[in-house]
């Protein structure tokens, strides 16, 4: 795409494989903060080059488009900077012409969101990774909406994650890439992790595995890989996923991290006031679960989302 | 005063403040109408309409305003993001959130959802609501009104906003969020009047916007004009042919940028072009060369018309009712 400076932003893909077989694409960075696809992307590039060297064979395509928001993630911003448009928002998007407007306010986001849905729709499996935002900690999860959970279950047990969301969603996730792909017949996995603007090392490792047990199971990677096991992971729903909000406001000090068992009444974190000294608030699970969400942005409104937790029986 | 502030919610800050969100009430019969205004940080057109009718109405209650009389009450909402006016943001500051996405909210969620369901209550008595609001950032609108849904609604009394445009418009995924549809959803129409820019104020069109709204309040009962009483403000010639016109999504014609560089219009807002009358250039800022020339692909009226340069191919440049 030309800037209004007659240079370019391009949308970069990198390509292995020999063609002959399933075609796989990563997507990241459609939120310019998020960055954990970096490195997920950087480790596959490496591995697949170095896989290609020792003369072993690729089936098919995997594509990496690492960086599919590159203004807002040259900006360190997490939207179509001009404008502020949640590009996960401007799907499946426009060509850009008379004919087919965007449906609000300025349409750059939304040629850009169209031109890389028109290039995805040709794929046999897209995983979109996201990091969640500048507030929220994630485990490694896939996220999936109700109505293609089969996807979901096809794929799940080769992702290497612990939890699966299968969520209803307001209408407005219609207007995400994920969406917009399984609607349109390409299976579409979207995977959370990690926190804005960080890279999680540990996460980015967890879905790496994933992704090569994906690609085991596309047929893609075969031969001397160690099998992957399968994960089993835990579905989250709409009717098991508990939401902790705080009661007052101050800022926010963790306990622990995020991923693992909680027991109804452990303290997972303290809101506290900077000037008197004292503990305004002890955060603590409600429920005995899974602990997939942690507040990551130490400043808290009454009512901020402090955690999430698949309440387990 | 007889105004009477009342305080919808007020937010418990991280640092041991609180923030009030305040509404005010005039009147004590039926029908209520209600005004809401100031979601977006960055609007002044709304905040400056608000001011004038809050003085007007406490004139009326006071009886310092002859001839005219309230029947029903008016409430209005001046700054429905006061931190966001407070600190030059367009959304809510601290997380980015549209207050105006987040109906109908949750009375304990995240700051913007309690926003949105404290508001949604207090509407819980009107019969309509007037949504004042600029277009984006980048453009300038002719005052006009965009009535969201399918639902019925008396053209009558959006034409009575004596506006150039009432734009019938298909509901999107993204604007199920917005106090618009929410209210539509419970039955009371909402009509969104947009007018001018952000980050200033436009007086022609705010007092067009007022006149229009103390028009449409004797035209629903609200408020009672003595016969012989003039206008509350003098009535100026109306810079656009009345009464205005309904138009559906298919009389908007959409002009998109083909290319990337610098506009610079040529026509104003309000102009009523013909097929292939200038709108403006497109031209390279570094190299010197003019890129492209903008113009009307068929006849219809200028009511919104880009005012931020940088253009990106398939920017949005203007639209016209056809
Ligand atoms: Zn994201």
């Amino acid at each position: 795409m030309k800037t209004p400076l007659q240079e370019k932003i391009g949308l970069f893909e990198s390509s292995f494989g020999d063609g002959a077989g399933k075609r796989f694409a990563l997507v990241s960075g459609i939120h310019g903060d998020e960055l954990d696809g970096l490195y997920l992307s950087y480790h596959l590039a490496r591995f697949l080059r170095e896989w290609e060297s020792a003369g072993k064979s690729i089936r098919g395509q995997v594509s990496l488009i690492p960086v599919a928001n590159p203004l807002a993630t040259a900006a360190t911003e997490r939207f179509w900077p001009f404008g502020q448009i949640d590009v996960n928002r401007c799907f499946p998007g426009t060509n850009g012409t008379a004919a087919d407007p965007p449906p609000q306010g300025e349409g750059a986001s939304h040629v850009w969101a169209g031109a890389l849905f028109e290039h995805l729709k040709g794929f046999d499996l897209v995983v979109d990774v996201h990091s969640s935002n500048l507030f929220l900690r994630e485990c490694p999860q896939i996220r999936v909406l109700n109505r293609y959970r089969a996807v979901a279950e096809t794929y799940a047990d080769h992702t290497n994650v612990d939890v699966v969301w299968v969520h209803d969603a307001p209408t407005v996730i219609e207007t995400t890439l994920s969406c917009n792909l399984n609607a349109a017949g390409v299976p579409t996995l979207v995977v959370e992790m990690g926190v804005g603007l960080r890279i999680q090392k540990e996460f980015v490792e967890i879905v790496f595995q994933g992704v090569l047990s994906l690609l085991q199971k596309l047929g893609i990677l075969s031969g001397a890989l160690p099998p992957a096991p399968p994960s089993r992971p835990i579905y989250a729903t709409d009717q098991n996923v508990r939401y902790l909000n705080s009661e007052s406001g101050g800022f926010f000090v963790p306990d622990i991290s995020v991923g693992f068992k909680v027991e109804q009444g452990q303290r997972i974190g303290r809101i506290l006031d900077a000037l008197s000294g004292e503990v305004k608030e002890d955060v603590a699970s409600r429920w005995n679960g899974y602990l997939f969400t942690i507040r990551a942005h130490p400043i808290v409104y009454p009512g901020s989302l402090m955690a999430r937790v698949i309440e387990i029986a | 005063m007889s105004a009477r502030p009342e305080t919808i919610l007020s937010i418990e800050l991280p640092f041991n403040e609180n923030l009030a969100f305040y509404a005010f009430t005039f009147g004590a019969g039926d029908p209520e109408v209600a005004i809401t205004s100031g979601f977006y940080g960055d609007e002044y057109n709304g905040l400056y309409v608000c001011h004038k009718l809050i003085g007007f109405l406490s004139e009326v209650t006071e009886g310092r305003a002859a001839g005219w009389r309230l029947k029903g009450r008016v409430k209005i909402f001046p700054a429905l993001n006061p931190l966001g006016t407070m600190a030059h943001r367009r959304y809510w500051p601290f997380d980015q959130r549209d207050i105006n996405l987040s109906f109908p909210g949750v009375s304990m969620g995240e700051t913007t959802e309690r926003i949105a369901a404290a508001v949604l209550a207090s509407l819980r008595d009107c019969r309509s609501c007037i949504d004042l609001c600029c277009g984006s950032r980048f453009f300038e609108e002719l005052p006009h009104i965009r009535l969201y849904e399918s639902i019925a609604m008396p053209d009558e009394s959006a034409l009575s906003f004596n506006l150039p445009i009432v734009w019938r418009r298909h509901s999107t995924p993204l604007l199920t969020g917005s106090l618009a549809h929410n209210l539509n959803l419970r039955g009371v129409p909402t009509f969104v009047l947009k007018f001018g820019g952000t980050d200033r104020i436009d007086p022609l069109f705010c007092e067009r916007v007022y006149e229009g709204i103390l028009n449409y309040f004797v035209a629903s009962g609200v408020l009672e004009k003595r016969a012989g009483t003039g206008p509350a403000a003098p009535a100026a010639e109306s810079p656009w042919p009345l009464p205005g016109r309904i138009i559906w999504p298919k009389d908007v014609l959409s002009v998109l940028s083909p290319a990337a560089g610098l506009f610079v219009a040529a026509a104003a807002l309000g102009c009523r072009l013909e097929r292939g009358a200038l709108i403006g250039h497109i031209v390279d800022p570094v190299g010197g060369g003019r890129i492209a020339e903008v113009s009307a692909p068929a006849p219809g009226l200028l009511f919104s018309l880009r005012s931020n340069p940088v253009l990106y191919a398939g920017s949005l440049i203007a639209r016209l009712a056809g």
